[in-house]
């Protein structure tokens, strides 16, 4: 039956940490990661009688299929979906400081911040400064809308845009991708 | 004890974990659809009851309760506008010829479509090109409807009018400004039906070479008031977005005169995408006319009109 085919708490079991990380250095935010990482695991549950492969490696391309077009998503729009999470009611985990800072040691953001910066050159001054202050700063979304004197949806969409110009540095590959999806 | 940075990282994995378990045994439990409908509304916030009285309704299969609730979804999503581009033609299905001959065929021509939607509440606008046949002829020009807050307006730009009818429920709105087989706005009416269980999973077929997965249903209700047989409807959406592809509906039982078959209206979807909602994009939702058109006002159940 194709309801048995994946078994989703083992395929998280098995993903959790990479996808999360994944997440984390495309978006140079947590919480965003976050936001990326619950929806594609939902997404995956909802769509998993769709699911035709039978072997790990097969389930872990299906899962990185639908994590790479929200990463398109968050890319163009600036937000992430919430639709599969929202229908099966299933609620994005909340972090405190101490697991923040844990996910972005394991996704060794710190290490690319250096990359970032190091990059900050090939963007345009708005989404330059948006990334600075997000990224190697990291100010709120509030607060950075506060800096810049925009609407938070504004710098969020800077933010965004700007990270998908650093692509080449962060993920060719992701990055082509997520942009033909 | 003090919990670590890593035993909150472990503990947030194990919850999000535990969630998805939970998650799959509410949609794949053993209970009967009915049951476990149930038993997942009990604790499921308003969002996830759409999702809830699908299942009610079920009667497919497994693949039933995603196909449904993402086809619902894609049509209407929270916050967000849909905008759809899209031409619709009529064919005689089971004729002598699929094109419509005579006097009906200037109205039936291909006609090009634009819509804009949210739900919650709904609110919707159709730009149209129809062709608007009068005593003088033919006039050609873009025709608009919009819905919204209680209230409907439509405006024919060839003769610069617009009516505005207030006090119209949401649904009562589709049939009252009837523009097809569907209603004014078959989006809306698709999303209704999709929402009231009233299309079902019907496995996959293609469309121009690409394959597509199908819903399909009847209309029971339309909104031409003479009796009739019900209209099947055929809904097709992308396999991976579940985006709108193409929608048919075969008016059993209207004819046109001098032809044979089933009308059949056939709506293929050029451009779907979802925008923002924000001050920007809200007005995408409500006619704009240009100039100083004719207003006439009515209000719903009366059937006296007031010039504006």
């Amino acid at each position: 039956m194709a309801d048995h085919r994946l078994d989703i708490g083992a395929l998280h079991a098995r993903h959790c940490d990479g996808l999360l990380a994944f997440f984390v250095r495309r978006t140079g935010d947590v919480e965003v990661a976050l936001d990326l990482w619950s929806e594609t695991f939902a997404q995956a549950l909802a769509g998993r009688e769709r699911y035709r492969g039978s072997t790990e490696e097969e389930a872990a391309a299906w899962l990185y299929g639908i994590a790479r077009r929200q990463l398109a998503h968050y890319y163009r729009r600036g937000s992430a979906l919430r639709r599969a999470m929202t229908r099966l009611n299933i609620e994005r985990p909340a972090i405190n400081p101490d697991t923040e800072a844990e996910i972005l040691r394991r996704a060794g953001l710190e290490d690319l911040r250096q990359t970032i910066v190091a990059a900050l050159a090939m963007l345009s001054e708005d989404a330059r400064e948006a990334i600075k202050l997000r990224v190697v700063d990291e100010l709120s979304y509030p607060d950075l809308a506060a800096r810049l004197a925009i609407t938070e949806q504004a710098a969020r969409m800077r933010v965004s845009r700007g990270m998908r110009a650093l692509g080449s540095v962060l993920d060719t590959q992701t990055l082509t991708e997520a942009l033909e999806t | 004890m003090t919990e670590t940075p890593h035993d909150g990282y472990d503990r947030l994995m194990a919850d999000f974990r535990g969630q998805l378990r939970e998650a799959e045994k509410l949609r794949a439990g053993g209970q009967p659809r009915r049951r476990r409908a149930l038993a997942a509304i009990g604790g499921l916030a308003a969002a996830s009851l759409v999702g809830g009285a699908l299942l009610l309704t079920g009667t497919g299969g497994g693949g039933r309760f995603d196909l449904v609730a993402q086809a619902e979804a894609a049509l209407a999503p929270a916050g967000q506008i849909v905008h759809l581009v899209t031409t619709s033609h009529t064919e005689m299905r089971g004729g002598s010829q699929s094109g419509i001959t005579g006097p009906e065929a200037e109205a039936n021509k291909p006609r090009v479509s634009e819509r804009w939607s949210t739900s919650k509440p709904l609110r919707w606008r159709v730009a149209s090109t129809t062709p608007i046949v009068t005593a003088h002829g033919t006039l050609a020009g873009t025709v608009e409807l919009s819905y919204g807050g209680g209230t409907e307006e439509l405006y024919v730009q060839p003769l610069n009018t617009l009516s505005v009818q207030t006090g119209v429920s949401e649904n009562s709105a589709w049939t009252r400004l009837a523009g097809g087989p569907l209603g004014a706005d078959p989006v809306a009416r698709l999303h209704a039906m999709l929402e009231g269980g009233q299309l079902h999973d019907a496995g996959s077929g293609t469309v121009d070479g690409h394959t597509v997965l199908r819903l399909v249903g009847q209309e029971l209700s339309p909104p031409l008031r003479s009796a009739h047989s019900p209209w099947p409807v055929e809904y097709d959406v992308d396999p991976e977005t579940y985006a709108p592809v193409r929608f048919t509906v075969e008016e059993v039982g209207m004819n046109f005169p001098g032809n044979t078959g089933v009308p059949t209206q056939v709506v293929d979807v050029n451009i779907y995408e979802l925008l923002p909602l924000n001050e920007r994009t809200t007005r995408l939702l409500s006619i704009h006319p240009v100039g100083s058109p004719t207003i006439e006002r009515h209000q719903a159940g009366s059937a006296s009109a007031s010039p504006g």
